[in-house]
């Protein structure tokens, strides 16, 4: 076959990260929130309202993980190594989330640690994942196709920045979620908490906004170039509206438009970073084409991947579809 | 490994046969041996991992690239060491707890069949570990 799957995979790859941002995105939102529910029985709720659904979010890291070796196994021999403590501190935390769905229910006496557990261990993972994107547009250190750098390179100022970002990022996220799934004052709260998130988010994006430019002399020429000023322009013009939108739909009543609009915002930013970083995947080596694998082996992936895609894609519109509506106080779901 | 996966499947095999005989529930032999055996699949998984990763040294891919040649450059014997304590301090922390509950369950006893059927809204039948501890054990629920 003469087919460059390249540019397919490039959008399984992007939509398999983007989905993950956006269903682990709230949960784990939800998670970081529940640390400042105000009593014990607004947490049950909150806990209920992903419960049901949250085990399936995280297929979408093990796809976009698994399909970043697979497909562009060159990236992945570099970045990984590059992050692998922020993945370790990921993945222990999410232990620590995913038991304390079960045991902060089974076990009463030690509600308070599985609470502490769950809060703690979403806000962990999230600060893991946000070093992890920091590094990543960061770059590597790159000699021939091994990464040559330490285990910590990853401790520099603007990646802990992506980190505390994405946690306001995802906590914006969860905020909207839980305006979907409660009503009454915990609704209100979730206002008031997605509003102090979106205002995090705000000075985040600005921030990196402007570091990203100073700092990589490659992507301030990329933007403000002409005549690309006027084609990227409509980005950040529609990220602003976005965020004048999202804060007055948090004071109203609307329902569905906070969860969206934070996922607009996501995809804004999202797309941001591909516009800076296209065609590269390992930053500031090696383009998507250089780091993927051969095509035969990604001819062979994209025949599973292609049956088993709209499985999931249904088994997870389906198990969101049969637990619509408001959580109540009392209903278990587990 | 692969003794004790035939091991299970004798036991499947005999207790099938009891059961279409009726002296399932009587023959406390096969019951002593069932419990006897609980742990067997723990340790098939544990003994078949050991049988992979040990037996495929020095390959990592057979005939191709040896394991000493697959190690990352940047990652060096304290990171993994660092890595490995983090995640003993999480199993050390993770394991009691899960088989305390268990063992709570366990000691809990049964269930008999006069309790009340829960109230799941969505009208799944409930988990065994949700209908166990809806018991004395458990003294206080949600």
């Amino acid at each position: 076959m003469a087919l460059d799957l390249v540019p397919l995979w490039t959008v399984l790859l992007a939509l398999a990260v983007f989905y993950y941002v956006i269903f682990d995105g709230f949960d784990l939102g939800v998670g970081i929130l529940y640390g400042f529910a105000p009593d014990h029985g607004s947490r049950g709720i909150v806990m209920n309202s992903i419960a049901p659904v949250w085990d399936g979010n995280e297929t979408w890291l093990v796809f976009g993980g698994l399909g970043l070796l697979a497909a562009f196994p060159l990236a992945f021999a570099i970045i990984i190594p590059a992050v692998y403590f922020p993945i370790l501190i990921m993945l222990l935390s999410l232990v620590f989330r995913g038991v304390a769905f079960e045991f902060r229910f089974k076990r009463p006496a030690l509600r308070r640690f599985w609470d502490n557990a769950f809060s703690a261990g979403s806000a962990l993972a999230t600060f893991a994942q946000g070093v992890v994107l920091g590094s990543f547009i960061q770059g590597f250190q790159v000699d021939g196709r091994h990464f040559t750098g330490t285990s910590f390179d990853w401790v520099t100022p603007f990646a802990l920045l992506t980190g505390v970002a994405l946690m306001f990022g995802y906590g914006l996220l969860g905020a909207g979620w839980l305006i979907l799934k409660t009503e009454g004052e915990l609704q209100d709260w979730a206002r008031s908490a997605g509003r102090v998130c979106l205002a995090g988010v705000v000075i985040a994006i600005i921030a990196v906004s402007v570091w990203t430019p100073l700092a990589y002399p490659n992507i301030e020429a990329r933007w403000f170039s002409w005549p690309n000023i006027a084609f990227l322009a409509p980005v950040p013009i529609i990220t602003a509206l976005i965020i004048i939108g999202e804060w007055f739909a948090l004071g109203r009543a609307h329902e569905m438009t906070p969860f969206f609009g934070a996922v607009g915002l996501f995809l804004m930013s999202f797309l941001g970073i591909a516009i800076s970083l296209w065609p590269m995947i390992v930053p500031y080596h090696y383009t998507l084409w250089q780091a993927a694998s051969s095509e035969s082996t990604q001819a062979f992936l994209l025949i599973g991947t292609l049956f088993l895609l709209p499985v999931i894609l249904f088994y997870t519109g389906w198990s969101y579809w049969v637990f619509r509506g408001k959580v109540r106080a009392g209903s278990g779901y587990h | 490994m692969v003794g004790i996966a035939i091991l299970m499947l004798v036991i499947v095999v005999v207790g099938q046969v009891l059961l279409r005989t009726g002296r399932l529930f009587r023959s406390s032999w096969f019951l002593r041996l069932c419990q006897w055996t609980t742990p067997i699949g723990f340790m098939a998984v544990i003994a078949g991992w050991i049988t992979t990763e040990v037996g495929r040294q020095p390959w990592t891919v057979y005939g191709l690239l040896r394991t000493a040649d697959s190690v990352s450059p940047s990652l060096t014997a304290t990171d993994v060491a660092i890595s490995l304590a983090f995640y003993m301090v999480v199993y050390l922390i993770m394991f009691p707890t899960g088989i305390a509950f268990m063992a709570g369950l366990v000691r809990g006893g049964p269930q008999g069949p006069e309790t009340e059927p829960s109230h799941i809204e969505s009208g799944r039948p409930e988990e065994p570990f949700e209908a166990a501890s809806r018991q004395p054990y458990s003294h206080q629920q949600e």
